[in-house]
């Protein structure tokens, strides 16, 4: 190997933040042909290594080499004219342009210096008809859903005529068979056309379907780069956990591993029944104190929708709702929040996180009245213990002082979970609570809302596209299919996966 | 799937416009002449003119504060420089050669120093404001040049000047929105800078280039404004421009917020306003009116294009999916693919 040096090379990279090394001397090197997964707790230096490979930023200290040529990138741009393309964690699409125009954005197609509109729209449409993307290209892409919008910027990395595609995370909105599609695409790319793949992802399931190598990453270091034959997925849990994998599990092993008795459902707590509006057809479900509902489905079917409706940011057009044996009328967020309801979104760049605050604010946000004097005076002290009192129990890794936005996305989504917990609510509603949380702290948030509702008699209602999950943390599973939820309760133990596909589909 | 036909994003101010000129003509005969069409017109190019540049400025999420008094910089520029004894094409050179300056230095400094583009852009309002009271002790120049006149008093076929260049204006600029990668990009670093930069867009070139655009409309304005009264006076633009400058571009749909408006909504909202001040001097109502009503109208124009989006949003009904769900078929293995979703346009219900 040492001879070869065809390839992607990066070596002794080191990035600093704000006086801390994110990343203390990292090697790293990928031929053509080969995916690597790269995996490493929230906070790892994941995105930011990433980040240097595609010059979006500059290591302080490192070389990168191409084909054995060392090169300075100073700009994407750079990176991009020499094949290496990038999809990064966050969206990074412009909800403002259309579907055409974000597909060719900085490439646009010209006639005469003028734009080719027609040239691209055709490309574009046979590009998204090639990802099984039904969307209008000449919309903006903001009309449609994350997990379009998510599957388009792959689209838009591989018709950039690359080499070498690196991805952050890029599976986290989308559900298991736009997965699939996604991992058969990638075997495609290495090994049909030879490109070399870096990706990153927290799913150990997807890694080993596909990649032919492993990078683990540990606070900055490279812990394990090993062939994906001579490690054991154990043995990675370990290294990013710091945890024997036994106790930890990597995600397919909790459902089978679990052993907590379930309690007996408590009382009614919501029940919903023949709820409809712009995009429920027909919703009826129950939720009961005590218990965890896991609501599955596919993307578009309407959980979103139902849960924002639930907190007022959806009118109810007909249906009846009862929240604690009472009717309920859906009014405002806070209002919501008032009853006991905590809601998380699916979007926290969206919204979820308030960016440029620190963590601690945006931990505590909704409950801020409670940290001061007759409602005026803010108490600083109180806050801060308050806030990382929750952050603690949440596990955020990074400044608490810093914005919000400069931690890793796993630790932004942790905030947000920490703001759940702030609210010291009765009903949790949560919208994919795990979106980019590693494999550590995902089981122990799993933990972590069963024990809300088996001690102290929460109701937690968890909307999950990851079938592992639902399977993990639910005690009853109900179904939405294109806007109809039947009522029809589950329970979790006696499902798998497939189970829960089949019905999505076929309710 | 097949484009459907699309409702242009301009029609809810030209309804307005339309009402209003309706109004404005069933109450003032003399409103309804040919040559107050023309009156309208030439009042209004000015802050067209401004209304252009403001556009490209306000599409990359910036503003620019400083074309009123850009006005009575680049005009009183071209007036010194005929009265140094140059010809007045020397003068509409120094003129738009002024107007460029003052855009490189605000998109310089907002891009490079990171500074937000309304500090930068009133500094530079107080700024030019000034040096042209400076370098005359605030006194009047006269302009002799005869050429001169043409810019803002001749017409051609009838048609006045700063109306032809206006319109010449607007079409380059909606050619260069809508047909050229630039317009893509402009339109891009309004949405988000960082996603931008990542795609490999020159972003340094986008933001600079559209206080540049803002500074040669400033300076046609300019030319415009002096050329009409054959006097350069340094309190040119000191009036209502500014604020028209952005209300058109706001009433005619442009987000302050940055990539999304069009450059002919904000010419729409600058001929609605331009109307409005016409057909109140016409009735006789005091000058002093007429903010206030200008005002009203912005808000009802901005109301009424929030309902709009309101509403199409609503009927577009896009965050839904609909499936073809097909029984036997659930898509399990990899070696099965995804089942394409039914022809079906979404939300058809
Ligand atoms: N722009 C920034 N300013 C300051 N600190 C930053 C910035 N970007 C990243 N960091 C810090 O660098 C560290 C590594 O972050 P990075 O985003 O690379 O983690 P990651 O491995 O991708 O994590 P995740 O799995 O959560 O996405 C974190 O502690 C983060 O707070
Ligand atoms: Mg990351």
């Amino acid at each position: 190997m040492a001879t070869d040096n065809t390839g992607w090379r990066a070596e002794g990279i080191v990035k600093v933040y704000s006086g801390i090394q994110v990343l203390k001397g990292v090697s790293i090197s990928l031929r053509p042909g080969e995916v690597i997964g790269l995996v490493g707790h929230n906070g790892a230096g994941k995105s930011t290594l990433l980040k240097c490979l595609s010059g979006a930023v500059t290591p302080e200290a490192g070389t990168i080499s191409l084909d054995g040529e060392a090169l300075t990138l100073t700009s994407p741009q750079d990176a991009l004219h020499r094949g290496i393309s990038t999809v990064y964690q966050e969206l990074a699409l412009l909800p403002n342009l259309t579907v055409t125009e974000n597909i060719f954005l900085g490439e646009e197609l010209t006639k005469g210096g003028t734009l080719d509109r027609r040239g691209m729209r055709e490309v574009a449409r046979d590009l998204t008809r090639q990802f099984n993307l039904e969307v209008d290209v000449d919309r903006r892409l903001g009309d449609y859903p994350v997990a379009t919008r998510q599957l388009l910027e792959i689209a838009v990395a591989t018709h950039r005529d690359a080499k070498y595609l690196l991805l952050d995370e890029p599976t986290t909105a989308l559900e298991s068979a736009q997965v699939e599609q996604f991992l058969a695409l990638v075997r495609e790319l290495s090994k049909d056309r030879g490109l070399g793949i870096l990706l990153i992802d927290h799913k150990m399931s997807e890694l080993y379907a596909v990649a032919d190598r492993i990078v683990a990453l540990v606070d900055g270091e490279v812990r394990i780069d090993a062939d994906v034959a001579s490690v054991s997925e154990e043995a990675i849990v370990e290294a990013i956990t710091g945890e024997p994998a036994t106790t930890v599990g990597a995600d397919h092993q909790v459902t089978l591993d679990r052993d907590e008795p379930t309690s007996p459902p408590g009382d009614v707590v919501l029940k919903v029944e023949n709820l409809r509006n712009k995009d429920l057809e027909d919703v009826s479900l129950t939720a009961h104190a005590g218990r965890v509902l896991g609501i599955y489905g596919l993307i578009g079917s309407g959980r979103t929708e139902f849960l924002r409706t639930l907190i007022g940011l959806g009118a109810v057009d007909s249906g009846s709702i009862e929240l604690f044996g009472a009717p309920y009328t859906p009014k405002s967020p806070a209002d919501a929040q008032r009853r006991g309801i905590a809601y998380l979104t699916e979007e926290r760049k969206i919204d979820g996180i308030i960016p440029l605050r620190d963590s601690v604010s945006n931990a505590v946000l909704p409950v801020i009245n409670r940290y001061s004097r007759y409602g005026l005076q803010l108490q600083p002290g109180r806050l801060r213990a308050a806030g990382n009192e929750y952050m603690d129990t949440m596990r955020v890794r990074g400044s608490r002082t810093a914005p919000v936005a400069s931690l890793s996305g796993g630790n932004q989504q942790k905030v947000l979970l920490a703001r759940v917990l702030a609210q010291h609510p009765k009903v949790l509603l949560l919208d994919e609570p795990t979106k980019g949380v590693d494999i550590g702290v995902k089981v122990e948030i799993h933990r972590m809302l069963r024990a809300l509702a088996a001690e102290q008699g929460l109701t937690v209602i968890v909307v999950s596209s990851e079938e592992e999950e639902v399977l993990a943390v639910a005690d009853d599973v109900v179904i939405f299919s294109d806007g109809y939820c039947s009522g029809e309760t589950q329970h979790a133990a006696g499902l798998t996966d497939a189970d829960l596909r089949k019905a999505a589909w076929s309710h | 799937m097949k484009s459907r036909f699309k409702v242009p994003d301009e029609l809810g101010i030209v309804g307005v416009l339309i009402i209003v000129a309706v109004a404005m003509a069933l109450m003032s005969p003399s409103f309804r002449s040919g040559g107050n069409l023309s009156v309208l017109l030439e009042n209004g190019v000015v802050v067209a003119f401004l209304a252009l540049g403001q556009t490209f400025v306000l599409l990359t999420g910036g503003i620019d504060l400083s074309v009123g008094s850009n006005i009575a910089l680049t005009g009183m520029l071209a007036a010194l420089t005929m009265a140094a004894g140059f010809p007045w094409w020397v003068a509409v050179i120094v003129a738009l050669l002024v107007g460029i300056a003052v855009g490189l230095f605000n998109g310089l400094i907002v891009h490079y120093m990171k500074l937000p583009p309304f500090i930068v852009t009133f500094a530079t309002f107080g700024i030019t404001a000034s040096i042209p009271k400076i370098l005359t002790n605030a006194q009047s120049v006269n302009i002799a040049d005869p050429m001169f006149a043409v810019i803002g008093r001749g017409s051609l076929a009838g048609i006045p000047t700063p109306v032809i260049l206006v319109v010449i204006a607007l079409l380059i600029f909606m050619f260069v929105l809508h047909r050229t990668p630039y317009g893509v990009h402009l339109y891009a670093v309004g949405g988000n800078k960082e996603t931008s930069r990542l795609a490999g867009i020159n972003i340094a070139r986008v933001t600079i280039s559209a206080y540049v655009v803002s500074g040669i409309c400033a300076a046609f304005g300019g030319l415009i404004t002096m050329s009409r009264l054959m006097v350069g006076y340094p309190s040119a633009g000191s009036g209502n421009e500014q604020f028209y400058s952005i209300a058109s571009s706001v009433v005619g749909g442009v987000s302050l917020f940055g990539g999304s408006g069009t450059i002919l909504g904000a010419f729409i909202g600058a001929i609605l306003i331009a109307t409005v001040s016409n057909g109140m001097n016409v009735l006789g109502v005091p000058s002093f009116w007429q903010p206030l009503v200008i005002g009203v109208i912005i808000l009802g124009g901005v109301t009424l294009d929030g309902y709009r989006r309101a509403a199409a949003a609503r009927h577009s009904g896009l965050r839904r999916i609909r499936r073809n769900r097909n029984k036997d078929n659930p898509p399990e293995s990899a070696a099965e693919p995804m089942p394409a979703p039914a022809g079906k346009t979404p939300g058809s219900s």
